[in-house]
This record gives structure tokens, sequence and C-alpha cells, in this order.
């Protein structure tokens, strides 16, 4: 291990592949801005997003607040003051904040498209204001069935009906599953941008015999 | 304000039975019993030194992000030049413009340093938030 004396910024980066939610440590601490919060928040969410993308096989009968909990639970071990179902305007499944810095999240099992849209107006229309201090929020979709590319470009030709007012979408070039909208807030007439992230949770294994636990992953794959 | 029990109901909730739940309140004990909190001056192994069970670096220095956090933040992340044992003191403003241009800018010379990963050393001190907390 390094010398913990003269911990210089290298040697902290060479313990990243070994200790990975050390990865972002001086990124966090030295944030001024909230572009760059929510810069930052987004590459540790896609961090924890992978993480849970590693073990689907455990996660096939997880509730939408057990998975969710888990993501705020990582956030919180890496210094974030994250937390679920705080009152924010009603009961967000995430808030972080970062002093007067908000991010809200919302997150859904995808179970149909008019439930992800019900997510997206409780995320734009409940929770939030799009002022300074909070113009970006996010919509988690946690997907069991195959193929999330689909999904995802299905979402996002939904949200593209529903005539939102100053509407744009664009793919974000961090991670490429995910998009960025952004529309006018109705309460504050600002843009309101979203982060929309799917976490893969498909698991249907094709090698016989393999699958753990028989039915969960393949009763998703009529969701579509 | 908050008190001592407070912040070590919020560890617990965190990080529950793991080393790291005691690593930070050993830590803590240390900072609201020290008698001039602002004075102290902490790396990864004054820490290290300051816990009182054997643990992995890897849980020691996951608990010092986490104390650095915003949701316990109890510590300070500094940074400093160590030159012929004179420590130097960089700005966090001074770090942004390396980590944006490739090139620290010395505090003192003036001369510009590439490699300025490789020497710029991170410490810590307690938070403003130290001296608040109610025993």
């Amino acid at each position: 291990m390094s010398n913990l004396e003269n911990m210089t910024l290298s040697m902290l980066k060479e313990l990243e592949p070994k200790i990975p939610s050390l990865s972002g440590f001086i990124s966090r601490n030295l944030v001024r801005t909230y572009s760059e919060f929510v810069e930052v928040l987004y590459r540790d969410i896609d961090r924890i997003i992978y993480k849970i993308q590693e073990n689907p096989e455990l996660r096939q009968n997880d509730s939408e607040d057990r998975l969710t909990i888990d993501i705020i639970n990582l956030l919180c071990m890496m210094g974030y003051n994250a937390s679920h179902d705080t009152k924010v305007r009603g009961h967000a499944d995430i808030l972080v904040v970062k002093n007067d810095f908000m991010w809200i999240g919302e997150a859904k099992i995808h179970s149909s498209y008019p439930y992800l849209w019900k997510g997206f107006q409780q995320l734009s229309t409940r929770y939030s204001v799009a002022d300074s201090n909070q113009k970006d929020g996010g919509i988690i979709i946690y997907i069991r069935q195959a193929n999330a590319r689909e999904v995802m470009d299905k979402w996002r030709k939904h949200l593209l009906k529903k005539n939102l007012s100053n509407y744009s979408c664009t793919t974000c070039e961090i991670r490429k599953l995910c998009f960025f909208t952004s529309h006018e807030h109705v309460s504050s007439g600002e843009p309101f941008r979203i982060r929309h992230m799917p976490v893969i949770l498909h698991f249907k294994p094709q090698d016989h015999g393999s699958t753990p636990s028989g039915g969960a992953a393949s009763a998703y794959e009529q969701t579509e | 304000m908050i008190s001592k029990q407070g912040i070590l109901q919020l560890i617990h909730e965190d990080w529950g039975q793991r080393s790291q739940s005691r690593i930070c309140a050993d830590i803590l004990d240390y900072l609201i019993n020290s008698r001039s909190p602002n004075s102290l001056y902490l790396t990864y192994g004054s820490l290290r030194r300051i816990i009182k069970i054997a643990c992995e670096d890897s849980e020691l220095l996951t608990a010092v992000q986490y104390l650095c956090g915003d949701k316990i933040h109890l510590l300070e992340v500094k940074f400093e030049l160590i030159e012929n044992d004179k420590h130097i003191e960089i700005t966090d403003h001074e770090i942004i413009h390396a980590r944006t241009t490739g090139q620290l800018i010395h505090p003192e010379s003036g001369e510009s340093i590439d490699n300025f990963e490789e020497r710029v050393c991170m410490y810590f001190q307690p938070s403003s938030l130290v001296q608040g907390i109610l025993q």
C-alpha cells in the first residue's frame, strides 16, 4: 500500500482500481458550481450503476425502494449527503444536497411507458422547481427485460409525443444508454434538465440450466 | 449544532457493522477531545495512528473520504507541496486551476510544475463543524 504519510494526488489515483469508491474523491471536494456538482454526481451514479449491474441475478426480486436505497447508501459512503423519501414538496426517491445545491431523482422499475411518465411528472411537477440551485434532476430506470437500448429509445419517443414546452433531447456522451431532456419547468419557467439513466437488471443466461431463480427474469420478458 | 450521538448515529446508518463505523467514531472522538482542533495537521498516516482497531488501508481511506464529505463533514481536504521539509500550502483554487490546465503554478517561485500530481500531497484539518459538536 502507498505511503500514508505523504499521500500525493497520483498515489491516490493509483489506488482507485483497488478501491473504486475513492475515484473522484478530489473532484467531489473541489466542486464549486452547480454544473460541476451535477457532472461529478453523474459520474459517481454511473459508477454505482455499473457496480449494481455486476450482480443482476441477486436483484430480481428487489423492490424499487430496495434498489434505490442501495444507490443512496453507496452515494452516502462516497460522502454525499443523499437521502431517501425526504420531504421536498412531496417525498422524493433520491435527494442529494450540497450546500444550497440540490439534485432530485425519481426511480422506477420499468413496467410500462405510462408508468415512467408518471415518474417524469412527479419529478417535474411535484418535487422540483428548476430554480438556479436545482436546475437538474434524474430518472433512474431499472430494466429487467432484455434490450435496455430499445427501452430507452422507446421512452425517448414517448417523451417526444408529450409536447413539453421548449423540449429538447440529447444523448449523453459519457454513457450512451443515457439521454438528457430539457423542458420549460411549469413552476419557474426555467429550463429543467433531466438525465434518464437505465440500470440493466436483465438476467436470462442462455447456457443450459444456469438460471438460478427460474422465472424471475423471464417474467419481465413480456413487458413490452 | 449537532450532538456527538447524532453523528455516531448517522455514521452507523451508513456503515453499519463495517470497520468504517469504528474508524469514523475513533476519529470523531479524537477531534472533539483535541484541545486546539484548528491547529491539527492530519495525514492518512496520523489518522491511522489515532484509530484503535486494526483495519485495512482501504477501510481507512474510504472512512476518511466519508468524513470529508457533505453528510458529516468533520474533515477538510487540504493540499501542499513538500520541499526539503518545507510545507507550502496549495489552495483549492490553485489545484482547480492546475487540474484544468495540467500545470500547477508554484505559489512562491511562480515556476510551472507539469507533474504536479506526483508532488502535491494531501492532508486534513478539522472542519468548522467540529467545535460546534455537543458532547
